[in-house]
């Protein structure tokens, strides 16, 4: 225990003997283990960043659509809003909520600028599935889908572009929608917070109107089924379900019948993040690798500049244990405050450009040890040979050294 | 009788070069007693720097025995030899040897980390020490801040600290002017005349004539061992200031 002590004081010492070099050694770790830090933090920022924003889309949502024969589409491989209701009730219960994927652009013609409006059209059970914040008024219904309603329901921002105010409920938009002239009664206003990256990504919140209002329900077709699934409901099978249940309904075999799945999507891209960040970390761990080396290089000048020194120790009866422990203690200190200082430094990298680009960031205390424990193996690792160099040194060579 | 300290007994050292073999001892037979103050005596060549590191345990004999108190230094191996030279031994050097940038309270406790005595232990008997070569004020001291005298009392104190059974000195006063060269031998006497076994190589005849048993080597045979009556220190060199 005194010993340990004795060396680490030693160490210190030594090392506050040659700052500017212990220091340059040092560097090299610093920038390893800061890099390796930042990388992989990036990566993990981007992976959960991805993953909110899937989850913001509906983690539950899926799109369907049947695999035109010969290259071909036959109007039976459309979708109808009648489809609607029989995929509903043949799911019983497994699927929440389904539309026909139908978007629209209104625009507001004003004297200055035009606003441009963007609206989802909505189904029944809109309600239920919708993940967003109502601030005025409401959602819309039912009633507003089967009555076909001029309704809509506007993003906040929207609303303060037209209004100036939030508060706009009952109050009638005239846009021209599609060549069309239109007045709108707004219902409800909603807000829905969103980072710029997230912006950047999924756009603008966009206002709801019922289907029917926009299009003419009768005989409006689609190519895409758009499908939420019960939050409750056994993906895997409710997958399958669906697939006959269209397959049937079209006349179609199964396998014809093509699905893409957000939770999939979503998989796959946490997948190939995931792998990017381990492979550019991997690199990132090489510059550690050179950090190590850098220390070894040092510690062999060290142990050279010092043979007189081993030589007096030597012959003052320190084993040759003692003058390892000595050498090894001193690179361990230098790689272990290199990885203090990196992992500092790396976190406030992450920390800083998590505020630059508005993303929350994920630390994973598992990498944080990783990198600081593989410094300090760095350390003791590429010290061990100066270090064995030095506890094997003759010592009346080491004495007669100059 | 009193115990022999040092039992060399045909003892031969052959450096193999490669290209020839260099004997640096031929047969040498030795007994130092204890309490015995004796110089070794040779002109450079003469083999006495080889037998000074068989005497330090620093190196082995090729062949022949050599016996430290009682325990037998031919047949020990690097890690036995490093405990022996802890605990038996106290080295002072020519050139001092004290560790740069490490006060001289440090340099003193140095054995007895090694020696892993505690703590506390450590600084009462370097502390001790320094106060009996004189330098009881210079503890905290680094040693590029101590004279040539200075330091090489720091080194006999620092050979001291773990009771050795003998004080080996390798041209202890070779970098130190008259008066300092004066104070150290004084010092040795005085160690001496407390019952400190004390062993000097040297090549000045007025170093030897301090001791009271001088060896001479020649050719790395020894040519002769005599015993003399010693210099007593002169009372006037006492306190003299070694600056």
């Amino acid at each position: 225990m005194t010993m340990l002590l004795e060396n680490f004081i030693m160490s210190l010492q030594a090392i506050r003997a040659n700052k500017m070099r212990s220091l340059l050694t040092m560097l090299g770790v610093i920038i390893g283990i800061s890099s390796v830090i930042t990388i992989v933090s990036i990566g993990d920022s981007m992976r959960n960043f991805m993953t909110d924003q899937y989850k913001d889309v509906g983690i539950n949502r899926a799109m369907v659509y049947t695999r035109p024969l010969d290259g071909f589409y036959s109007d039976s491989d459309y979708f109808t809003v009648d489809d609607l209701d029989i995929v509903l009730e043949a799911m019983n219960g497994d699927l929440a909520y389904a539309d026909l994927n139908g978007w629209s652009n209104g625009t507001i013609k004003r004297k200055s600028l035009d606003i441009n409006v963007e609206m989802q059209e909505v189904a029944k059970h809109f309600e239920s599935i919708a993940n967003v914040k109502i601030i005025e008024g409401r959602m819309i219904n039912d009633a507003d889908i089967n009555g076909r309603r001029p309704h809509i329901v506007l993003p906040e921002k929207t609303a303060l572009e037209i209004f100036g105010t939030a508060k706009c409920t009952g109050k009638v938009i005239e846009m021209e929608v599609e060549g069309e002239r239109r007045e709108l009664t707004v219902v409800g206003v909603y807000r829905k917070e969103m980072s710029a990256a997230s912006l950047m990504l999924l756009g603008n919140p966009t206002a709801y109107v019922p289907y029917s209002y926009i299009r003419n329900a009768d005989n409006h077709m689609t190519f895409y089924l758009n499908v939420y699934f019960a939050d409750d409901a056994d993906k895997e099978a409710g997958y399958r379900r669906l697939t006959n249940v269209i397959a049937r309904m079209k006349n179609r075999q199964p396998e014809e019948i093509r699905m893409h799945t957000v939770a999939e999507e979503m998989q796959q891209v946490d997948m190939v993040l995931g792998s990017l960040s381990l492979a550019v970390g991997a690199i990132a761990a090489i510059s550690l690798l050179v950090g190590g080396i850098g220390i070894m290089n040092i510690m062999l000048v060290s142990v050279t500049e010092r043979t007189r020194e081993i030589g007096i120790r030597k012959a003052l009866g320190a084993q040759p244990w003692d003058i390892k422990f000595q050498f090894l203690t001193e690179s361990a200190i230098i790689s272990a405050a290199g990885g203090i200082i990196g992992t500092t430094f790396g976190l406030a990298t992450v920390l800083i450009l998590g505020k630059v680009v508005d993303i929350a960031v994920v630390v994973n205390p598992g990498t944080v040890l990783l990198a600081v424990a593989f410094s300090a193996a760095v350390g003791i690792g590429f010290g061990f040979y100066p270090a064995s160099k030095a506890a094997n040194a003759d010592p009346i060579e080491a004495l007669r050294y100059e | 009788m009193s115990k022999a300290v040092i039992r060399l007994t045909d003892v031969s050292k052959t450096y193999d070069t490669g290209a020839i073999q260099v004997q640096a001892l031929k047969h040498v037979d030795l007994v130092i007693n204890e309490g015995e103050f004796v110089a070794i005596m040779g002109q450079s060549g003469s083999g006495k720097s080889t037998l000074m590191n068989i005497l330090g345990c620093l190196d082995r004999p090729t062949s022949g025995k050599f016996y430290l108190g009682e325990d037998d230094v031919s047949v020990m191996d690097p890690k036995e030899l490093a405990t022996v030279r802890n605990k038996k031994i106290g080295f002072v050097f020519q050139s001092f040897n004290l560790i740069p940038r490490t006060t001289a309270l440090k340099n003193v406790e140095l054995p007895m980390i090694y020696a892993r005595r505690p703590k506390t232990e450590r600084r009462r008997q370097a502390e001790a020490l320094l106060a009996r070569v004189g330098l009881a004020d210079r503890g905290d001291h680094l040693p590029n801040e101590l004279s040539g005298g200075q330091k090489q009392r720091v080194a006999i104190a620092r050979a001291l600290v773990n009771q050795p059974q003998m004080l080996l000195a390798d041209e202890p006063t070779g970098n130190l002017d008259t008066g300092s060269s004066l104070e150290i031998m004084e010092l040795f006497t005085a160690l001496n005349s407390e019952g400190v076994t004390v062993v000097v190589v040297t090549h000045e005849e007025e170093i030897a004539a301090y001791c009271g048993r001088v060896v001479r080597f020649k050719d790395g045979q020894l040519i002769s061992d005599l015993l003399q009556e010693p210099v007593r220190p002169a009372a006037a060199a006492k306190g003299g200031d070694d600056r």
